[in-house]
């Protein structure tokens, strides 16, 4: 079931893009730019369990669907849904 | 008599002066004469065709273990590096109780990677005090080392489980000054400090529970003896970054220390990322701070397969929804026909040979022997499929354990790392060396450095890229009498063909104790190491010279 | 030398909870609103474990990113 996105500028920041970097760790990451409704950006970097959480929420089989998709799906604890 | 002359050289001797040929004579471990002069020696180095530069200084290591049974801090020092900096990111193996050992050894663990047999088999817990540690790693140093001691190590000694609890109460930070300053008198080059560094319960790490009271406590002490504060800061994130360069210069300003962040790294996913940072050291420089950035030569790689969950995957719809499969179903989709077609078509239609073409089989416990090092375009090639194709044989001929390198995911444009490099502010270190070392290889950035950026690309010419790694980290970090060749300083040397040098490709390695895997780099191009007028290393062989010691710092201003 | 504007940030307090810190950056809002409201500007404090427990060490921004 895919989640809606929620782009309502009252819910704040939304996902603006997306896509996977290289960490100091060795691992792939998820690198998350978001889109405040003032203009402002920020970016913030996801593990892979943080990220896999992130996609899963967001009912997205890819990273580059993540856009339009709200902030506060970032720090949701997993849902019950599946993709 | 010299005890040792390298002869006929092309010198490069630290200052960024222009290269010059001459001997170098060597005597009581030290530099005894440079340019044209007479006289015999002991042992004569043949360096014609060769340059003669000083030893290289890495900045930021993680050898305190290693360095307990391998003073050679292998294969650090057949790079070239004859001085490196342990205890970086708030974690250094003293000052440490009896009783907080279990405690530490987790968080080294998780940053080192270290195989639990290197904490219980490879040598004797003899000590608690930095002295101590400094004392059972002087026995057998081949390379010279210029210890940090660990913000985390401190406060845990001072406060126990507490310090990945609540902040200090002010008795608790003046017991910290006390001991901060005890281990400044060991030795101790400085404080490290970590905001990012998690134990292996992924808790901070003491040290980021520090209010910034404490932290300016602590600098003051190091600012009495003339000291360096090294910081991990949060290096995802630019605003927060260059909130901590803010940090460290009034810390700087207000104390009189040198700071050191490390790592700050370039992508192109956040290419605001470095022009911004740099804008404000630049600013803080201007000022009068000393916050120094650290910054890597080598690209980042990252390591997949499909036995773990990978972000890696995210690309591509179906390759993350087979990955995410239970382990059973993974393999039976991944052996179905119609979900491989599937996969492969969804890597384009080359069949995957843009994005898969250069991922290279990587060596460890499940990797086939056969094709380590190959990538999956030179394999697809043998077997006359797609790289996509074959990245799953190889993966169910394996049983899945088989690890993947995707090179150049990070830090990796020449054209914008080259000039960063070269910035008069961009300290070079951050190489992490004894790290991570299951992950990736942490060895051969200066290799990497001499090479591309310097013999392919032409960001640096030889003169700065030595002075670099050698006099200006000396400078930074006041370490005495080491950086340059000069008369009166010590004989830390390397001898090598600016035509060759580099690093050589990863491979894995079982050398750690307990048959312990990593990953490391061989040197290429380095004739000789010397360290302390002792050969070192020699032609691809190390000696059994042991000279290394304890860098004498710069004294004290109190 | 003066220095550009830069994004403004807090550091905890001793023992302060994010709860705290929010109110005393954003006085203005209601309690709940602005612990919501600087959740957004700082998720990094949420993403580490314990989630949302402050660090002594933090940088807690108190404004919107440029």
């Amino acid at each position: 079931m895919k989640q809606s996105r929620d782009t309502n500028a009252a819910d704040g920041a939304v996902i603006e893009r997306a896509e996977i970097g290289g960490g100091h760790d060795g691992q792939a990451e998820l690198v998350v730019t978001l889109r405040f409704p003032g203009g402002g950006r920020s970016r913030v970097v996801l593990d892979t369990m943080a990220g896999m959480r992130l996609m899963h929420n967001c009912g997205v089989d890819h990273a580059a669907a993540l856009v339009g998709h709200p902030w506060h799906r970032i720090l949701e604890e997993k849902r019950s849904c599946s993709i | 008599m010299f005890d040792l002359i390298i002869r006929g050289g092309e010198i490069v001797d630290g200052t960024g002066k222009t290269r010059f040929k001459g001997d170098v004579g060597v005597r009581n471990g030290r530099i005894d004469a440079v340019g044209t002069f007479g006289g015999d020696a002991r042992r004569i180095v043949d360096a014609t065709g060769r340059v003669v530069a000083p030893g290289f200084i890495d900045p930021h290591t993680h050898f305190d273990v290693q360095l307990l049974w391998d003073g050679q801090a292998r294969p650090a020092l057949e790079h070239g590096i004859t001085t490196v900096v342990p205890g970086n990111c708030s974690l250094s193996l003293a000052p440490l109780k009896v009783d907080d050992r279990k405690r530490l050894v987790g968080m080294f663990q998780q940053i080192e990677e270290m195989p639990p047999a290197a904490f219980t088999e490879a040598f004797e817990w003899t000590w608690e005090s930095f002295g101590g540690y400094r004392d059972a790693i002087a026995k057998s140093l081949a390379v010279n080392v210029a210890p940090l001691v660990g913000h985390s190590v401190i406060r845990l000694w001072v406060m126990g489980a507490d310090s990945q609890k609540r902040a200090a109460r002010p008795d608790e930070i003046a017991a910290m000054q006390d001991l901060l300053r005890e281990c400044l008198e060991a030795g101790a080059v400085g404080l490290s400090t970590s905001f990012v560094d998690v134990d292996e319960d992924l808790r901070p790490v003491p040290s980021r529970w520090a209010h910034a009271g404490e932290l300016d406590a602590l600098a003051a002490v190091l600012g009495d003896y003339g000291r360096v504060l090294q910081v991990v800061p949060e290096f995802y994130n630019t605003d927060i970054t260059i909130a901590r360069v803010d940090q460290l210069a009034e810390l700087s300003l207000k104390h009189d220390i040198t700071t050191t962040f490390s790592p700050l790294f370039d992508s192109r996913l956040t290419p605001d990322n470095v022009p911004r940072v740099m804008a404000r050291v630049a600013e803080q420089f201007a000022r009068g701070a000393r916050v120094w950035p650290q910054v890597q030569t080598r690209p980042i790689d990252i390591s997949f397969s499909f036995e773990h969950p990978s972000l890696f995957f995210a690309r591509f719809p179906t390759w993350y929804r087979v990955m995410r499969l239970p382990r059973a179903k993974r393999i039976a989709a991944l052996r179905d026909s119609a979900t491989a077609e599937q996969l492969v078509a969804e890597t384009g239609a080359d069949g995957g040979r843009f994005v898969m073409g250069g991922l290279v089989v990587r060596g460890g416990e499940g990797a086939p022997k056969a094709l380590e090092g190959r990538t999956l375009g030179a394999i697809a090639d043998e077997r006359g499929t797609s790289p996509a194709r074959a990245l799953i044989d190889v993966s169910l001929e394996h049983d899945l354990n088989v690890p993947f390198l995707a090179a150049n995911l990070g830090h990796e444009a020449s054209d914008r790392i080259g000039p960063l490099l070269a910035d008069p502010h961009v300290h070079i270190g951050a190489s992490d060396g004894g790290a991570h070392i299951q992950s990736f290889s942490t060895y051969g950035d200066t290799g990497y450095l001499l090479g591309h950026f310097v013999r392919d690309t032409h960001h640096l010419t030889l003169e700065a890229a030595i002075k670099k790694i050698t006099a200006d980290t000396a400078e930074i970090w006041g370490i005495s009498k080491r950086g340059t060749i000069a008369a009166g300083m010590a004989a830390d040397l390397v001898v090598f063909d600016a035509d060759r040098i580099d690093r050589g490709n990863e491979r894995a390695v079982f050398d750690m104790p307990g048959h312990g895997m990593r990953y490391v780099r061989d040197a290429v191009g380095i004739d000789a190491v010397i360290v302390n007028g002792e050969v070192a290393y020699r032609n691809g062989q190390y000696t059994s010279a042991h000279a290394g010691r304890i860098c004498d710092l710069q004294g004290a201003r109190t | 030398m003066t220095l550009s504007s830069q994004r403004r940030y807090l550091h905890p307090l001793p023992d302060e909870t994010f709860d705290e810190l929010a109110m005393r950056a954003l006085p203005e809002l209601e309690p709940s609103k602005a612990s919501e409201q600087l959740k957004s500007w700082n998720l990094h404090i949420f993403l580490r474990r314990p989630p949302g427990v402050l660090l002594g060490s933090d940088i807690v921004f108190i404004e919107d990113p440029a």
